[in-house]
């Protein structure tokens, strides 16, 4: 079974819907997703890059220091008769913040000066320490180390041990004029490397960065206890591969976005990593929103199309009401007519059809129901009591009179004339039967005139076997008698039957008789039965012309030229259509409105 | 048109209940899920010994946005102050307790009564208790018979096996824990057939310092101090301090004051339970109970190390020695 416009209209647009918007959320998303994660990479980077730029600042000027304690006071110096322990203390109560002690040995491990002052472990071995070793291993660099305690002084009595990044450089030293190798020792403190990355680590979110140095050895990590004690991994040992820059990394199978910069001079690497899994949990708001608002936008659209196509299909619907109403033979249906343009013209259309039609079924009732009154006044016409006293009255005369042959003609003729006007029933007979008819119908009117007059039939052989209707030459003849030649002497009635140039068939009857005017020529072909003779058939020859045109149309009927002394031709005007019992059923099959009845 | 209503009533209703979903999730994302408060009762809290320890729980607390509560006691703390303050906690809304007992023995029915109200996790030592089938509390602590024979296996790899000439003083701590009486069982068990001598034992008391130097002086002078936990093992070595008494000392430490020592030269050898460890993992443990009450508890094991003035400053241990931060 089709489907309703309406509900093609539904589905279709809520398909069309669901898919714009769905690929529409999807697309945004993915665009939104993809947008967050580079402005996500780019803040990291540009964190990671500030601190960066902190960390170079301290470490550049715990180089400073360095440079200015080396040349500035050990260089200027005869270590072995003078003091530098004033310029050293300066140095460290000017950095004290970021300094936890200052030292210079000699190359074999032996302190010169410290600051603060500080008493030496016993049993401390310098020179196995690594800063005192890469210092002297490669002289024209400065070497910062890795984060350790400090094991150098004895602990202070409140038995404090303090983390520290040694920054250690081999110096030339003047002892007593003799040239010698030392080691300037800058412990830096940790704790300020600490608190900077800390201070970077304060949100509460996964992301997160850490400092190691070119070998991937951390530095500095929020986590570093954890990863100590085995309760938390990284993925430290990646890191000498990464160059600067962002790049998604699996560890522990998990995505992370690492991003990288090296800090200048150190060679040391500062790591921001974001898990996918935080950037996943930030945006699952955002994709809850997305989600929220397809859907609402759905519901809203869905309610849309509901009344969209409701208001597009009413029309229409309430068009298909008013047909259905029509299929059901509802009287008088209302057909309706409104919506869109298209809608009511097919409305309006609709409704001069059904008025066309129901126009044309009453003019085809009205034109049976014509036709039926007209054979049956035609027939009636046929036993009309005047006619058939006088011509029995006629055949008593001549049997009385002893003419029984005359009596038997008169007889058999008006047999034959009746069997013709009988004829089983039938309205179609052929042009040979009428003309039978005709025929019967003068002989016995001869007899009664007594030869008043003369009656002649020229009927073309082609067209004896066509089809007429019965009944359309007798009322003619009756004319031209009445009205023509009764009461003249010479009276002449010519009756002719021939095929026309247009193929149709013609019959004339003319009659040398006293002809008529216009106006009585038009009195024959009108309604008004007070011109119909009562003493003849009683069937005016309006009776003939109507049921020609019922049966055969407005072409054809009856044609009447007269000139009054001169003569009437009344001239029959029907198709060419033979005779066969199909097209007499057709031709009398017209009658729906007597079917009815 | 019936069919297109049923379509229509069918698509709405998805969309309905995905709506729903998500804007409960939109909710629930954006709703701070509330902290789980956790209290944490242990024996002294305020000593020096527990900075480790509680460096892990606050590590911990931090990672799983956990309330802590850190309870005050003393040291003179016993079961029943121990419960009160217990069922205080529990009063004020804590769902989980991180509990150190005082005495291992008959707190069946505490740890029944307390591990059917929050989560409980047992640290430092193990307690008499029921059988738990369920699971509900669970105890994270050393393998403490190891760590005496750990203590005993330092001592023995210093001096000999042959100890048959030494006396040793053995300060045992608190035994009316299992932890200690296990950590002695493990040391006697490890020096037994050394031949050395136990001379004299000094259990919790107040003033063991004064105690060592009584026994030294006016008792049985020893040549070996041992210490079964980290008082104890300060103790020691403030009465070295103080008398300068030359005495081989070893023991279960991990406060700085004692990392000191071993820095010093006092502490021969020291083991050193992960206490950072076990602060981190009980507060996790408790955690995983709290979010899903079907898990049950599962012991663990807290890992330790044998810390000398060698290896004292190495990569490794120093980051566990001395805490950064």
């Amino acid at each position: 079974m089709p489907r309703s416009i309406q509900v093609a209209i539904s589905i279709s647009f809520t398909v069309v819907s669901l898919i714009c918007m769905l690929v529409m959320g999807v697309v945004l998303y993915q665009r939104f997703a993809i947008r967050s994660e580079q402005m996500m990479t780019e803040n990291a980077e540009q964190v990671l890059g500030q601190t960066v730029v902190n960390l170079e600042d301290y470490l550049r000027s715990m180089r400073r220091m360095s440079d200015a304690m080396y040349y500035d006071a050990i260089k200027e110096a005869d270590i072995k008769e003078e003091s530098i322990d004033s310029q050293m203390n300066l140095l460290y109560e000017a950095n004290k913040d970021n300094l936890i002690s200052l030292a210079l040995y000699d190359d074999e491990g032996n302190l010169f000066f410290a600051s603060p002052v500080g008493v030496e472990k016993d049993q401390v071995d310098v020179l196995s320490q690594n800063w005192f070793k890469k210092a002297l291993a490669k002289p024209e660099n400065l070497h910062f180390s890795l984060p350790h305690v400090q094991n150098i002084f004895v602990d202070d009595p409140n038995f404090r041990y303090y983390w520290v990044i040694s920054l250690s450089r081999a110096v030339e030293l003047n002892y007593g004029g003799v040239p010698k190798r030392g080691v300037l020792l800058v412990d830096m403190n940790y704790a300020v490397i600490e608190q900077m990355l800390d201070s970077v680590n304060e949100s509460n979110s996964q992301q997160y960065i850490y400092l190691c140095d070119s070998t991937g050895n951390i530095i500095y990590h929020p986590r570093l206890m954890q990863i100590t004690t085995g309760l938390y991994q990284e993925n430290n040992s990646a890191v000498p591969q990464y160059g600067d820059g962002s790049l998604i990394e699996e560890f522990d199978g998990e995505k992370r976005i690492v991003t990288v910069d090296t800090v200048s001079y150190t060679g040391w690497k500062l790591v921001s990593v974001i898990p996918m899994r935080n950037y996943h949990l930030g945006m699952s708001d955002t994709r809850f929103y997305v989600i929220m608002v397809v859907c609402i936008t759905l519901l809203a659209m869905l309610f849309l199309n509901r009344i969209v196509a409701n208001r597009v299909t009413m029309p229409i619907r309430k068009l298909n009401d008013s047909i259905r109403d029509i299929e059901m033979g509802k009287k008088n249906p209302d057909i309706y007519i409104g919506g869109p343009a298209e809608v009511e013209h097919l409305g309006r259309t609709l409704r001069d059809s059904m008025n066309q039609i129901n126009q044309l079924m009453k003019d085809m009732v009205a034109s049976q129901e014509e036709k039926r009154k007209s054979e049956l006044d035609a027939l009636q016409s046929q036993i009309n009591p005047h006619f058939l006293y006088n011509t029995l009255d006629s055949i008593v005369w001549m049997i009385e009179g002893e003419k029984y042959q005359d009596a038997v003609f008169m007889i058999t003729q008006l047999a034959s004339l009746f069997r013709v006007s009988l004829s089983s029933g039938k309205t179609i007979i052929p042009i040979e039967d009428e003309m039978r008819h005709a025929e019967n119908y003068m002989n016995i009117q001869k007899v009664r005139f007594k030869d008043a007059f003369t009656v002649s039939f020229d009927i073309d052989e082609a067209i004896k076997r066509l089809c007429t209707v019965k009944l359309i030459v007798q009322p003619i003849l009756e004319n031209a008698i009445y009205y023509g030649v009764k009461d003249m002497e010479d009276g002449e009635i010519e009756v002719k039957g021939f095929i026309g140039d247009d193929g149709d068939v013609y019959i004339t009857v003319s009659d040398n008789g006293f002809g008529m005017n216009e106006e009585q020529v038009e009195a024959l072909l009108t309604d008004d039965n007070s011109k119909v003779r009562k003493k003849g058939s009683g069937v005016g020859l309006i009776n003939v012309h109507r049921r020609i045109v019922l049966r055969f149309g407005d072409k054809y009927g009856l044609k009447i030229e007269s000139e009054p002394d001169e003569g009437t031709t009344v001239t029959i005007h029907i198709p060419a259509i033979d005779y066969t019992e199909e097209n007499r059923l057709m031709l009398e099959s017209g009658k729906e409105h007597q079917d009815e009845e | 048109m019936r069919n297109r209503n049923l379509f229509t009533y069918f698509i709405a209703t998805i969309l309905v209940i995905v709506l729903a979903g998500s804007i409960s999730g939109m909710i629930m994302s954006g709703m701070k899920d509330n902290p789980y408060k956790v209290s944490v009762v242990v024996v002294d809290s305020s000593s020096v010994r527990w900075n480790s320890f509680y460096n892990g729980l606050q590590q911990a607390a931090k990672d799983y946005n956990i309330k802590l509560n850190i309870v005050s006691t003393s040291n003179g703390v016993n079961m029943d102050q121990e419960y009160k303050l217990i069922n205080e906690e529990i009063a004020d809304g804590a769902q989980g307790l991180i509990l150190q007992v005082d005495n291992s023995r008959g707190t069946e029915n505490m740890i029944s009564e307390i591990s059917g109200k929050v989560a409980l996790e047992l640290v430092d030592t193990s307690a008499d208790a029921d059988v738990d089938v369920e699971g509900k509390y669970a105890c994270i602590e050393a393998d403490n018979e190891a760590l005496g024979r750990a203590i005993a296996s330092e001592l023995r790899i210093a001096l000999g096996n042959d100890l048959s000439n030494y006396k040793i003083g053995l300060v045992m701590g608190n035994q009316k824990q299992y932890s200690m009486q296990k950590r002695r069982e493990g040391f006697l068990n490890g020096i037994e057939s050394t031949g050395a001598t136990i001379a004299w034992e000094i259990g919790n008391i107040n003033n063991i310092t004064n105690a060592i130097r009584y026994r030294q002086t006016e008792d049985e002078r020893v040549d070996i101090l041992v210490a079964l936990c980290d008082d104890g093992l300060e103790a020691i070595c403030e009465y070295a301090l103080w008398t300068g008494d030359d005495v081989y000392i070893y023991g279960e430490g991990n406060s700085i004051r004692n990392v000191a020592y071993i820095d010093h030269g006092l502490i021969d050898s020291m083991i050193v339970p992960n206490e950072y460890y076990m602060g981190y993992q009980s507060l996790v443990a408790v955690y995983s109970r709290l979010e899903n009450k079907l898990t049950p508890m599962m012991d663990e094991e807290v890992p330790y190390k044998v810390i000398n003035k060698e290896n004292l400053f190495s990569e490794e241990n120093q980051r566990l020695m001395f805490p950064i931060g």
